[in-house]
């Protein structure tokens, strides 16, 4: 799932990934993102968005996650270093750099998936 | 380096034990012993000797001794027979001259009180007891009459003074001779042993050693006996290795020669991800591997949290290298299958593939075969970044084609609504104040600065705006900066915020700019919205032959561009030209002139027609132009005017112009216009030949004919040897509505 304010940003996001092979929800309004938590492996989250930061989202998409049984993860997307940094004390439990950079979006996606099965298995 | 190298210093962990660690040398105990033995042997012979030499020196005086006491007894007869004490005495006193003799008595029959007795002043005198028994000898004699009866007896000791001082030098001497002879059969022994066992095994040992180390060695093997055998074999042995490290060298030259044309980077690393001697070259050379140095450092070079790929790599050893051996083959999977190495100089792209090298007990080595990609990559995304251009080529197309346009425009105004709200907050407004009376942070304004810019910033990436883009980063910068410090915006900050904004509405202006000078609409591009074309068509049969309002805005709205009448022109006039072996090259300039709909759907065919009939008709062969002096390459010009009645689209080319004559025929005509309207006729051409490309004479009259339907016509603007120009031109109005009438 990414959830972004930006159809833009998700439109080309969904394309791109779509042509890796994955199967993408784009969420421009986080308020209904919580409905489907239990579809995703993963959640990709914007940083800065109008009204509700990523923190927030993030917050809430976690209760309603533990509500629903649904433990993706979550990671923080963005291009804005300073707010990456701070992806753990946020409670993320990852960031995607270089947002824009399709390229480096699959590599990142696919080492992510990874660490969330090996985290899984270790569980 | 090599694929197993072994440094000489490991070997050295395998040398025989260093001389250092020898209690003693094989020569010198072997010397000990032997002088040990000597001793013992040549001490039992001295003992033996002394003894020997003590018992005959003993029994001699013993015998001396009887002799005496026999011949003193046998003196004394008479005394004792007649009682005559006196003589007695005086016989003892005889005795005085013989020093050797210590005591002497004459004892009665009786034999319990000596009748008289002689003492030699070094004793004490009286019968002999145990202890002095050892220096002297003591016998006894009986006195006995003629007649034989015992009249007493005689006792007699003599000193061994002389016998123990004559044995002591004896036994001196014996020992000593003993020690010497000790001594030097000692020493021959340890030369001996020396030259002939302990300095054969010394070179065998070095030979050895130099052995471990690397070196090819050989020892003297001459002798006849077994350290010549043991001399032989070793060096059978070191031939052995010798040979056998001769091919494995050749052996890991052949399979590193194998493994470097592989081009695989081959890399050995352990349970505590440390890498092992063993790798490729190629592995040194791209990935910098050196042993002792970590699998995960080696992969990820920086340690940086925000690396996903090094984070799952690193989650991913600490499962693979503990797993159960059953769940190894699941957890390759999970394991990385690219790397994108970038240094300095280049980027270079490995595909991985880690495979089980050894598992003993718990123990697990893991190898890793990187395969260098990197053209294979770039070739790749040079195809993926052609397929892109392609891509955003045709995504313009659509975009045009569904009202792109129209998304840009939505761009463009949300985001200058957004700098507006930027700018709006920086108006003055009273500043908020801390509950310790000092101004709060600007945080608030920082942190709405950066959202709306950012989002700015990633949807222009969507439209490939990177001018744009790098202008908003700009901004970005300045507010990470602010954001960094203190969230305090003081003066200089605004004035560059605000310049950065500044710049930011520039950009976006250029971007307009931009699209409406590549796009063939104009600005009418980003006026542009997506309605289907059968109901606008629909809309136009409605209002088809009326002239009022409605039907001109209908007309307005139906109306498409020229340039997309004119796309398909340029392949097809080339390939024309080909077949008819000449050179000709075509000009287009549509200007960013509309056609009512009714024409742009016949216009492609009939310009297909009239240029056809160019570069078959009108364009001479290469000889005939240059013998005309005229440019080899002909040329063919479409363009458009705009007018009061109507868009006027021109073709003209520098060809050898109609053939007047020809189209006048029987009926000579007064104007090249008239004679061009004979030519409109079916079944008239002015070409003698006809071919694939014209010359059948129904092109012109069915273009006609087709141009009338749509309220057009063809007309004749010049032509002469240089060239001719025809006009596709709105029939006038009058002509337009006596045709609707004759149609309806």
């Amino acid at each position: 799932m990414v959830i972004d304010d930006s159809e833009l940003v998700l439109g080309r996001v969904k394309s791109r990934l779509t042509r890796e092979g994955y199967e993408v929800l784009t969420v421009s309004n986080p308020a209904g993102a919580s409905r489907q938590l239990s579809q995703c492996d993963l959640v990709l989250i914007d940083f800065h968005m109008p009204g509700m930061g990523g923190g927030e989202v993030l917050t809430n998409l976690r209760k309603a996650g533990k509500a629903m049984g649904a433990q993706p993860l979550f990671f923080l997307y963005t291009s804005d270093k300073t707010a990456s940094r701070k992806h753990r004390d946020l409670g993320f439990d990852g960031a995607l750099i270089n947002k824009g950079d399709d390229e480096s979006l699959v590599q990142q996606l696919a080492a992510a998936l990874r660490f969330a099965k090996l985290r899984r298995m270790t569980r | 380096m090599g694929l197993v190298p072994r440094s000489n210093d490991k070997l050295g962990e395998h040398a025989p034990p260093a001389s250092s660690r020898r209690k003693g040398s094989l020569a010198t105990r072997l010397a000990l012993g032997t002088v040990f033995l000597v001793l013992c042997v040549t001490g039992i012979t001295v003992v033996e000797l002394t003894h020997r030499e003590w018992e005959r020196l003993l029994e001699s005086k013993r015998t001396a001794a009887d002799m005496v006491a026999n011949l003193f007894a046998g003196s004394m007869a008479p005394a004792l027979d007649f009682g005559d004490a006196e003589a007695v005495k005086a016989g003892l006193d005889g005795l005085r001259s013989n020093t050797m003799i210590v005591y002497a008595a004459v004892f009665g029959a009786d034999g319990r009180n000596p009748v008289a007795e002689h003492h030699n002043g070094r004793g004490d005198g009286g019968p002999s007891d145990g202890a002095r028994a050892e220096g002297e000898i003591q016998v006894q004699s009986s006195v006995h009459s003629p007649t034989g009866t015992r009249l007493g007896s005689v006792v007699v000791r003599v000193s061994l003074a002389r016998e123990v001082h004559a044995f002591r030098r004896t036994r001196a001497r014996l020992i000593g001779f003993g020690a010497l002879f000790a001594t030097a059969l000692a020493s021959l022994l340890v030369v001996i042993m020396r030259r002939v066992l302990v300095a054969p095994l010394g070179r065998l040992e070095a030979a050895a050693i130099r052995l471990a180390a690397g070196d090819r060695v050989e020892v003297p093997a001459d002798r006849d006996d077994e350290l010549g055998s043991l001399s032989r074999a070793f060096n059978s042995m070191a031939s052995a290795i010798d040979d056998r490290e001769r091919r494995i060298a050749a052996q890991n030259r052949r399979l590193q020669a194998l493994f470097d044309n592989m081009g695989q980077a081959i890399i050995v690393f352990g349970g505590d991800r440390l890498l092992t001697e063993e790798r490729s070259r190629s592995a040194e050379r791209w990935l910098d591997a050196r042993p002792g140095n970590s699998i995960l450092d080696i992969l990820y070079p920086e340690d940086d949290s925000l690396d996903i790929e090094r984070q799952a790599f690193d989650a991913w050893l600490d499962v693979a290298l503990n797993a159960p051996p059953d769940k190894f083959r699941e957890l390759i999977e999970l394991a990385p299958r690219e790397l994108e190495r970038r240094t300095s100089s280049e980027t270079m792209f490995f595909q991985l593939s880690f495979r089980l090298a050894e598992q003993l007990g718990s123990t697990r080595q893991l190898m890793l075969l990187a395969t260098d990609v990197t053209e294979q990559r770039r070739l790749e995304r040079s195809v993926v970044e052609k397929d892109r251009e392609h891509e955003r080529e045709l995504s313009a197309l659509r975009r045009l084609a569904t009202g792109g346009g129209q998304q840009l425009g939505s761009f463009l105004e949300i985001a200058r609504r957004r700098l507006a709200t930027c700018r709006e907050l920086f108006l003055p407004s009273p500043a908020p104040v801390a509950a310790d009376g000092e101004a709060a942070p600007d945080r608030a304004l920082v942190e709405s600065l950066f959202q709306d810019l950012h989002t700015i910033r990633a949807e222009a990436r969507c439209f490939d705006l990177a001018q744009l883009e790098a202008e908003v980063a700009n901004v970005e910068n300045e507010l990470a900066r602010i954001r960094n410090e203190d969230y305090r915006v003081r003066d200089a900050d605004r004035g560059t915020l605000l310049r950065g904004i500044e710049h930011v509405a520039r950009r976006l202006d250029e971007a307009e700019r931009g699209f409406v000078e590549a796009s063939p609409l104009g600005p009418n591009a980003l006026d542009q919205i997506s309605v289907r074309r059968s109901r606008l068509t629909a809309l136009a049969d409605a209002t088809r032959g009326k002239h009022d309002r409605i039907a001109r805005l209908v007309d307005d709205m139906t109306a498409r561009p020229l340039v997309e009448s004119l796309a398909l022109l340029p392949e097809a006039v080339a390939r024309w030209a080909e077949r008819a072996g000449k050179k000709v090259q075509l000009m287009l300039e549509p200007e960013k002139a509309e056609i009512p709909l009714g024409l742009s759907q016949i216009l492609g065919g009939v310009l297909s027609h009239l240029l056809r009939n160019a570069v078959a008709h009108g364009i001479e062969p290469e000889s005939e132009r240059t013998a005309r002096g005229k440019p080899v390459i002909g040329s063919i010009r479409v363009w458009a005017e705009s007018g009061p009645a109507g868009t006027r689209i021109h073709v003209s080319d520098d060809g050898r112009g109609f053939d007047l004559a020809a189209l006048d025929g029987d009926a000579p005509t007064a104007s090249p216009q008239r004679a061009f309207a004979r030519a409109l006729t079916p079944g008239v051409t002015t070409s003698s030949t006809s071919g694939d490309l014209a010359g059948l004479g129904v092109g012109l009259p069915a273009v006609q004919h087709e141009l009338q339907s749509v309220g057009y016509q063809i007309e004749l603007v010049s032509t002469s040897a240089s060239g001719t120009t025809l006009a596709l031109a709105p029939l006038p109005r009058r002509e337009r509505r006596l045709l609707e009438r004759h149609v309806g």
